[in-house]
């Protein structure tokens, strides 16, 4: 045998070594820039730099959000809305009518949204960990905000920015936010013009809109990036240029956040810098922030373990990544308000019986699939994740041949009963095989993760026989939708304004995202009463009873409440996890002088 | 020969054309929607974006226009005129809303251009002296070691040896980025990356040619050392690099000619991995992204775009072929 080279023998070694570093307590390198400059890792590309086209707020939102100022912004705890362009708002007693007051107004009336002086507070009486405020006062409401090529932002602003959401040659994605606004709907199919809309300039600085019944979540939907303002005067000058599209190009675009576009390339960068001319341009601690669409998860987090990356967004990490990451300090997580609920078609047979969709969701151990997604997921038994004032129904009694069952449970025995009482004992049809039933999926690795478990469930506790369905993602989108599927079909969903209507309205007869095919003209009743309710007390325990309805009719199974989980430089301060996944970059800032202590 | 190049152009066209007319009828059959997202869509806002894209035209009016705009002619929907302007339109991205796919050509052909062309000369240049060392030194540990690490480049694809590398490289050593491109020098849509940015993707994509260079040379050299007019050169006393990288080459360097052509057409296609798992925003993203997206446009942009690029190289590498070796004739 020959003998192993000197040099043979001291690169083996070092590669071994290598191997064998010791792991610390943060993820990868945590050397801080010495530049207040921050770099974001973004799953998903930034397709669209235009408010009223963005269809991605998850990847896109970091960026809008930096460019464009909303008439509110989101508390960066407690996702209420914050003072953004408006700083005031006032609402007539019928619920009718919203008035906002702009920054500039000289008269104010009504409530005063929080804003930076608000954020001094909390850190003051300890219910935010870090000030946000960073000493800076708020400025002063006679202020106006200004658009960077130094024009004012009025109202008239704000009533071209919706008309253009609401047109129908804008084609935009998410133009049915504003759907609550008299005339909104008809106004986007086509039958009115943009000006009979419901939304007026009473001047300069007071914005009215007129809605088409009570709406309590309205001020909520005004943090939402589709009804941003944006610049007319941009827009009309890229028209005149010939390409509508290229406003939101370096050098054309005008914003009125605290960053400015200096670079776009879509798959490669999208760089932004500074901008002096926003209202709270002193509170900007960062010169420069980039975002990197890397497509790839894994990818992103070999770019975040190298240091090329400070943060990833938006934050899905999957659940093969919760042994590396959990322990380490800068793994930051948060509950979501999102849920993951498989569907039923109730159409056809054998989900058209209820019986048959209460075992199924009795026969799931919805704590054992949140313990493996890991990250803080929460099993649920209802549809509206946790929402402070809301008290979601926890157990629901039904009596089924004179004995009573919590429908909503983990009881597989139970479950075994009801489904005998449906017509398969022992998961066996009249004719004795096995009931097989498909359960369908997108080809999203952890989608694949969750059937699998579900169809392991079942199999054992039911007796029932499961067909995994795997298809790509829009082949899965159309067919599901078209109600071509006999079974169960794996579903998600996140609300883009907190507040349950969210997820309740996607159950109305008629509606366009409910894959179900479960309608009952009662339920709709119940919601269009509860949604009318003035008292925001009564309205949260209606539509509790209205949730209460729908889980009878149980078209779904609730798995569990999803959660965001990311990880953060240490050294990143200023942003952190929270409900929506939103990262105000107007408070962060880095501390280049970071060592681990 | 330059005869047979014009003759080679004149096909392409029609060429072109009917491998479009089968894309856009593949991309018409494939179920799904451009339009849909994590959530679905009420129909009035779906029936507004149709209409905006054309997709609310029977097939044969969508055929017809995109088609026209290709040789220049655009039918506006709010003048009802056709208007003419001198290049190709492949229209609108509907998922990057902001661009044109010939915007979005424009900025990412060049990186995968870059790219392949690193990535061919490494494997024609490793693979070439590999080949001929083997060929040299037939029989002896060189030539077992080359043809031993060709096929275990060979075996391994790219998708497994990029990570692997990323792994060694990135991760534990630190020298060089995980993913992703920085740009050393830009003129204008021309890119040129970063020599530590470059390597791992480079090295990648390459690996699988440089195997096979080797062996095709090696195979090549062998054969030709072997001729009488090598044995003639050596006699006449050349020193030997010249019997060898001049005379023999010149033979030997065939089979590796006619391989390019279709190593050309792997390394178009090599690039839709390699960009994927280094996140390089070449053409090979976007086609991935593009048919998952239902991004008609970009779909056919990107098919058109491959066919001539894929029917040119082949063209070069035919006239490459003459040029070598004088004993072939084109009629």
């Amino acid at each position: 045998m020959r003998q192993l080279d000197r040099r043979t023998f001291i690169g083996l070694g070092s590669l071994t070594f290598a191997g064998c570093a010791k792991e610390g307590q943060y993820f990868g390198n945590t050397l801080p820039p010495n530049r207040q400059q921050l770099i974001c890792a973004t799953i998903g590309t930034v397709d669209s730099l235009d408010p009223a086209k963005s269809v991605d707020f998850i990847a896109e939102g970091s960026v809008l959000r930096a460019l464009f100022e909303g008439l509110t912004n989101y508390h960066p705890q407690t996702m209420e809305p914050t003072a953004g362009i408006a700083t005031h708002h006032e609402t007539s007693p019928d619920g009718m009518r919203v008035t906002l007051f702009l920054r500039g107004h000289s008269h104010l009336r009504g409530a005063a949204f929080a804003d930076t002086n608000t954020l001094r507070s909390q850190y003051e009486n300890r219910t935010l960990p870090e000030d946000l405020s960073r000493g800076h006062a708020a400025p002063p409401v006679g202020v106006p905000v200004r658009w960077s090529d130094g024009a004012i932002v009025t109202a008239h602003d704000v009533v071209y920015s919706w008309r253009r959401v609401l047109d129908p040659a804008t084609a935009a994605p998410y133009a049915y936010l504003l759907y609550c606004i008299q005339n909104a709907k008809e106004v986007n199919a086509g039958l009115v013009p943009p000006e009979k809309l419901g939304v007026r300039a009473l001047d300069e600085f007071t914005l009215q809109a007129d809605l088409r019944a009570p709406t309590a979540y309205f001020l909520r939907l005004l943090s939402c990036l589709t009804l941003a303002p944006v610049p007319r005067q941009a827009i009309e000058a890229a028209r005149r240029r010939g390409s509508e599209n290229s406003w939101t190009e370096p050098g054309w675009i005008v914003t009125s956040g605290p960053f400015t576009l200096l670079e776009r390339r879509p798959r490669d960068r999208t760089v932004l810098s500074r901008n002096p001319k926003y209202i709270e341009a002193d509170l900007v601690g960062l010169e420069e922030v980039s975002f990197l669409p890397v497509p790839e998860l894994a990818a992103s987090v070999n770019l975040y373990k190298s240091g090329d990356a400070h943060v990833i967004a938006p934050g899905v990490l999957p659940p093969f990544l919760a042994p590396s990451l959990s322990g380490k300090r800068d793994l930051c997580t948060a509950p979501a308000f999102a849920t993951c609920f498989p569907c039923f078609n109730t159409t056809k047979p054998p989900f058209d019986n209820v019986l048959v969709r209460y075992a199924f969701n009795m026969a799931i151990d919805k704590q054992a699939i949140a313990a493996v997604f890991g990250f803080g997921r929460v099993p649920s038994r209802s549809l509206v994740p946790p929402l402070e004032g809301y008290k979601m129904p926890a157990s629901l009694m039904i009596e089924v041949e004179g004995r009573s069952y919590d429908v909503l449970s983990y009881n597989f025995t139970g479950a075994r009963e009801l489904l005998a009482k449906a017509g398969y004992p022992a998961g066996m049809d009249s004719r004795g095989h096995r009931l097989q039933i498909d359960l369908l999926g997108p080809n999203l690795a952890d989608v694949r993760l969750r059937c699998e478990i579900l169809q392991q469930q079942l199999q054992s506790n039911l007796g029932v026989g499961v067909n995994i369905v795997t298809q790509e993602f829009q082949t899965f989108m159309g067919r599901v939708f078209s109600g071509d599927f006999r079974g169960i079909a794996d579903y998600a969903d996140s609300g883009l304004y907190l507040d349950p209507n969210w997820f309740l309205g996607e159950f109305v007869t008629g509606s366009s995202v409910n894959p179900t095919g479960w309608a009952d003209p009662k339920y709709d009743d119940m919601l269009a009463k509860a949604n009318a309710t003035l008292d925001a007390a009564t309205r949260m325990q209606r539509l509790a009873d209205c949730e209460t309805y729908l889980l009878e009719g149980m078209p779904f199974i609730p798995v569990f409440y999803d959660a965001w989980a990311y990880p953060q430089k240490p050294y990143v301060h200023g942003i952190g996890p929270n409900l929506m996944d939103v990262h105000p970059l107007k408070y962060a800032w880095i501390d280049t002088n970071w060592r681990p202590s | 020969m330059l005869r047979f190049a014009f003759r080679r152009l004149l096909v392409m066209g029609p060429l072109v054309f009917v491998v479009l007319t089968i894309t856009f009828i593949m991309v018409q059959m494939a179920p799904g929607s451009p339009f849909s997202s994590q959530r679905r869509l009420p129909p009035e806002i779906e029936a507004n974006l149709k209409a905006k894209y054309g997709f609310d035209q029977p097939r044969s009016t969508q055929y017809v226009r995109y088609m026209g705009r290709l040789l220049g002619f655009t039918y506006s929907r709010e003048t009802k005129n056709w208007t003419w302007h001198p290049y190709p339109d492949f229209g609108d991205s509907t998922k990057y809303k902001d661009k044109t796919v010939n915007q979005i050509i424009k900025e990412a052909l060049p990186v995968s251009a870059v790219l392949g062309l690193i990535a061919y000369l490494i494997a024609a240049s490793v693979g070439l002296s590999a080949g001929i060392l083997a060929a040299y030194k037939e029989n002896s540990w060189i030539d077992h070691t080359t043809t031993g690490l060709s096929t275990l480049g060979v075996c391994i694809p790219n998708f497994v040896l990029g990570p692997l590398l990323v792994t060694v490289f990135s991760l534990t050593l630190y020298w060089f980025p995980p993913a992703r491109m920085e740009w050393a020098a830009e003129w204008g849509y021309l890119r040129i990356p970063t020599l530590r940015t470059v390597a791992l993707p480079a090295i990648t994509l390459s690996s699988v040619y440089i195997a096979y260079v080797a062996r095709l040379t090696r195979t090549g050299m062998v054969e030709t050392l072997r001729q009488d007019y090598i044995r003639t050169a050596r006699a006449k006393g050349l020193p030997e690099w010249r019997v060898v990288l001049v005379h023999a080459l010149r033979g030997g360097i065939l089979p590796v000619v006619s391989f390019s052509g279709p190593a050309l057409a792997f390394l178009i296609t090599g690039t839709v991995v390699v960009e994927r798992i280094f996140s390089i925003p070449g053409l090979g993203g976007y086609f991935v992204d593009a048919a998952n997206n239902r991004d008609h446009f970009l779909i056919l942009g990107l098919t058109a775009f491959g066919a001539i690029a894929l029917m040119v190289a082949n063209l070069f590498v035919d006239m490459a072929y003459a040029w070598v070796d004088p004993r072939i004739r084109y009629a």
